[in-house]
């Protein structure tokens, strides 16, 4: 009785690394302004202003703009990106993407049709860390 | 000690059977207390208050999602077990805790399979479910460690979860999934307005969700007093820090609960 209300969905498993879910969704309706450091993977559909730092996986959408210095240990960009990427491992521009900035990569895919304006450094980088502040709860 | 708090709704005479069924099996477990009706005059809040300091140290409420929302604030509190009897519709927490309906709970009491689940906390009240702000939006900011989270004009809900359950079975979303009340996570999920369909509103459409941000801690601010609602019944005011209580909810479960609460 008790799985009755998620058994369609029971396949697909529960827990933390069990399904497709990113860490960090940011989607259409919002803007990040500041440093956004993330330890999961960051999937980007709207705007982000500051700086983005993950250890794992970044994709950046079509209609996401990203005025920021990037850092991940993979990327897959597929809109506007301004600021510098650093990248450990692969970076992917997809026919949609716009970048302008410099990249610096191991390994780099750029599609037909993707605008990338600035300079390319191909060398290997070992994995990203990101040091996550302390959260704090202060009273304001 | 068992303390048995039955809600108002329970009055009603079509709950008598039922009641006297629980009643028999509660006595032939031995796991027998005190039992306290609700009304409308009686303050929930004081009547669990008083049964502490007289030294209880379970509670079990009889009723549905709502009436086990409504004493969380207090049990966060006090420290204290909490189990349920789920009577009547509406629910999908113990549901999704394991719980059977109605006598057949009285067992899952009696085994007393206890479990830590994580508590919300706004400012100074607890939560276990959720915290949701729907109005006026566009006049919040949500801050994060280091930076903050600025709603754009097609944003129209937002919600921090700590325990997700879907009202309606139907509306359960995937992207929820993740979300666990062991994971000392909380889950920023905000919303954006749907495609209309049509004339012919369907009832308990969700709005589509457009973003999710786990954290510890969040900070809602706003240019003005803006109302936030607590596990759907109890409104407090912006500014709000919404963070992971230092104290967990001790529960009791049982064993159907859904795989990713051990």
């Amino acid at each position: 009785m008790s799985k009755r209300m998620f058994k369609n969905n029971e396949d697909e498993g529960y827990g933390p690394e069990t399904n497709g879910v990113e860490d960090t969704l940011i989607g259409s309706s919002i803007k990040i302004e500041g440093d956004l450091v993330s330890n999961g993977s960051i999937n980007v559909e709207g705007e982000v202003v500051g700086s983005l730092k993950t250890e794992k996986r970044l994709r950046v959408g079509e209609k996401a703009k990203v005025v920021a210095d990037v850092k991940a240990q993979e990327a897959f960009i597929s809109g506007t990106i301004q600021g510098n990427i650093t990248v450990g491992g692969r970076l992917e521009l997809s026919s949609t993407a716009r970048v302008t900035g410099d990249i610096q990569s191991a390994t780099l895919s750029i599609a037909a049709g993707a605008i990338f304006n600035g300079k390319s450094t191909m060398q290997e980088i070992s994995s990203i860390k990101v040091e996550k502040k302390q959260e704090e709860v202060d009273e304001e | 000690m068992y303390y048995y708090v039955y809600d108002t709704f329970l009055s009603d005479k079509k709950y008598e059977k039922v009641l006297d069924k629980i009643k028999v099996a509660l006595l032939d477990l031995d796991i027998q207390g005190k039992h306290e009706r609700l009304t409308l005059l009686k303050s929930i809040d004081e009547l669990i208050k008083d049964e502490v300091k007289r030294g209880i140290n379970t509670l079990i409420v009889l009723g549905n999602d709502k009436t086990l929302l409504r004493v969380i604030d207090t049990v966060g509190r006090h420290n204290i077990t909490l189990g349920m009897i789920p009577i009547g519709p509406d629910n999908k927490i113990a549901e999704c805790l394991g719980i059977p309906p109605e006598e057949a709970a009285c067992e899952i009491i009696a085994a007393r399979k206890i479990i830590q689940l994580d508590l919300g906390k706004a400012n100074d009240q607890y939560f276990f479910s959720s915290l949701k702000v729907e109005k006026n939006i566009n006049r919040v900011s949500i801050h994060k460690d280091n930076y903050r989270i600025v709603p754009q004009p097609n944003c129209v809900e937002f919600d921090i979860y700590n325990f997700y359950y879907p009202a309606v079975a139907e509306n359960y979303e995937k992207e929820m999934k993740k979300f666990s009340p062991q994971d000392e996570k909380l889950e920023l999920v905000i919303r954006k307005q749907g495609k209309r369909q049509g004339w012919f509103k369907k009832k308990d459409v969700l709005k589509p969700i457009d973003s999710i941000i786990q954290s510890k801690v969040f900070k809602i601010k706003s240019f003005e007093y803006l109302p936030v609602v607590l596990d759907g019944y109890k409104v407090i005011k912006t500014p709000v820090i919404v963070e992971l209580a230092p104290c967990k909810l001790k529960m009791i479960v049982g064993k159907d609960r859904l795989k990713h609460i051990q």
